[in-house]
């Protein structure tokens, strides 16, 4: 008999408990696999892309409510900066570029951004990347040229089923129950292309508009001409470029500089992600810690079922050996039962994993209009079946040096 | 026996993960310092009174005076325009350097409350290492201004203690 089919055969024999610890070990890897992908993705989505944007000017407060609320379009902007400021430091030489914006509004759950028109024309979102209204790439119309006129992002227009021409009001708020502008009506004149950033998820509006909409306090409305006056709440800054595309150094002076204000800050979306990341870092490292330990019991109850099973089939094994096969051969059988089912769990472990990721990134995309991608390859992945491997072969070294030792004449004398 | 071996075997690998998490955190914990914010040298005036953070490009002083101890991102404002200093360098004697005040205008500075001054001489594009001494009212004290470049002026620096060099931000 082929030493293959001997091999298939034992398995087929064993086949409920090679099954559990096949599942067992496809768990720990798919939790190793997912966690590893939603860790290098989220990193490579907040970190590293920056969603164009070098620095933003905004008031004094948390760097990072700041961060996630002009960028993520979450939490709240912790109060407003000054025209006069936002020109003066728009005037720097390093700065190439700052748009300004103000927040507060939204319509239907989504953040409402009035902003300077420039973002929608000239903003790279990424590098060499313009908001889109192309309809090849999944836009519609065009940008707003007029106080009444509104853009939707693409999630936004998707959530709301929104359409060229339609009306709103914008809500004086974030909140459930915030009062809504109601004598104001807006109407959509553009859907941005999807971009696969948190831009997705906005509504923009012009900058004047925020300044006119009826129900204001008259010093609000005041802002609309009076610029000594007027506030935002704050701008996206692009800086000037070095050789290699490197941030101009000079912007850690910047940022000194306008720290020391009273009202303002410069913050670096780059710099404050990071520190995020390492205190939530805790929470991926006890993630890939239980994943790690269930891969361990996994290999444990492979382990133990591998020494039963051995149990079982001494006669058998005794018997191959009394017809002429090896020790080796013989240790060689337990090794690949092993090896198989540790490899089949990798297998499944990297197909359950993936799968999490693309059930998980539906939601997370619309929730956040951050993109994770299924299919993404992370640095786990490539370690999954010399892994499984290496876990297959720890778990049967033992029962295969059993195996190896066994007795002939021992196991094949009578039983009664 | 061998189930004693596999206890001490997951027992040790428990050990291992637990010991690198706590290993790492404890060095977190460790990498902390004095930060220079504009990669400049940090300089104590008084005792710990303030720093004055100095960067030298091309014949230039930039220095940014800056709060005592850790509280290096704070601006201190002096009053006065002009700060002289002499500079004494290694196999050339010594050398006059005035720092003038250059107000940030960002941060709502103006003359007479001021924290970043600035000097220009031509032989700063070649200068290696120099002690400036001068002296400067901080919150209305008159403290000693020393300047060491590139080592940076630390009185209370001790053996195995992280000094005032080049680690910014």
């Amino acid at each position: 008999m082929n030493f293959w089919r001997i091999v298939l055969r034992s398995l087929k024999h064993h086949r409920f408990s090679s099954s559990v610890a096949a599942i067992s070990i496809a768990m720990g890897i798919a939790l190793l696999v997912a966690v590893y992908s939603f860790k290098e993705q989220t990193h490579n989505t907040f970190t590293q892309v920056g969603l164009g944007v070098d620095a933003l000017l905004g008031p004094k407060g948390s760097p990072l409510q700041i961060v996630l609320n002009a960028l993520y379009h979450l939490e709240e902007m912790p109060g407003k900066i000054k025209w006069s400021y936002y020109k003066e430091v728009e005037k720097d030489p390093l700065i190439l570029q700052a748009i300004p914006f103000a927040v507060g509004h939204s319509y239907g759950g989504f953040r409402v951004n009035a902003i300077d028109p420039r973002f929608l024309t000239e903003f790279e979102y990424l590098p060499g990347k313009r908001f889109s209204f192309s309809e090849q790439e999944g836009g519609e119309g065009r940008a707003f040229n007029a106080p009444t006129e509104a853009v939707a992002g693409w999630a936004a227009a998707k959530a709301l089923h929104l359409q060229l021409g339609n009306e709103f009001s914008p809500v004086c708020g974030v909140r459930e129950g915030d009062p809504i502008h109601e004598t104001d009506r807006l109407h959509f004149v553009g859907i941005l292309a999807p971009t696969g950033t948190p831009h997705d998820r906005a509504i923009y509006i012009p900058l004047e508009t925020f300044y006119l909409l009826s129900g204001h306090p008259v010093e609000t409305q005041k802002m609309a001409k009076d610029m000594e006056y007027r506030e935002v709440s704050g701008a996206y800054i692009k800086i000037r470029r070095i050789r290699g595309g490197a941030l101009h150094p000079g912007i850690q002076g910047l940022k000194y500089a306008v720290n020391q204000s009273d009202r303002n800050q410069l913050v670096i979306p780059n710099e404050v992600m990071p520190r995020l990341f390492n205190i939530i870092g805790w929470v991926d490292r006890v993630l890939i810690a239980i994943a790690a330990i269930l891969t361990v019991l996994s290999a444990l109850f492979l382990f133990f079922s591998l020494l039963s099973a051995l149990r079982e089939r001494r006669r058998d094994l005794a018997l191959f050996r009394a017809l002429g096969a090896t020790r080796r051969t013989v240790m060689g059988l337990v090794i690949f039962e092993a090896l198989i089912i540790s490899l089949l769990g990798g297998l499944l472990g990297l197909l359950i994993g993936h799968g999490l990721i693309g059930v998980g990134a539906h939601f997370i995309k619309v929730e956040t209009g951050v993109a994770f991608s299924g299919s993404y390859l992370g640095s786990a992945d490539w370690l999954v079946l010399p892994g499984a491997a290496l876990v297959g072969l720890l778990a049967g070294l033992l029962p295969a040096i059993q195996a190896y030792r066994l007795g002939v004449l021992k196991n094949l004398s009578p039983i009664s | 026996m061998r189930k004693r071996f596999l206890s001490l075997i997951c027992l040790v690998a428990l050990i291992t993960i637990t010991w690198g998490f706590v290993g790492e955190a404890a060095g977190a914990e460790e990498r902390h310092g004095h930060k220079a914010f504009h990669g400049g040298i940090l300089n104590v005036i008084g005792k710990e009174l303030a720093h004055v953070e100095v960067l030298i490009q091309e014949d230039t002083l930039e220095a940014w005076f800056v709060g005592g101890g850790q509280d290096t991102g704070r601006s201190v404002q002096i009053k006065a325009a002009r700060i002289p200093l002499t500079v004494n360098i290694p196999g050339q004697g010594q050398k006059r350097l005035v720092l003038k005040a250059d107000p940030l205008e960002l941060a709502g500075e103006k003359m007479g409350s001021c924290s970043h001054f600035v000097a220009r001489a031509d032989w700063l594009k070649e200068v290696k290492e120099f002690e400036a001494n001068g002296s400067v009212v901080i919150k209305g004290v008159k403290e000693k201004l020393i300047i060491q470049y590139p080592e940076g002026y630390d009185p209370l620096h001790r053996p195995g203690h992280e000094g005032h060099g080049k680690e910014h931000h």
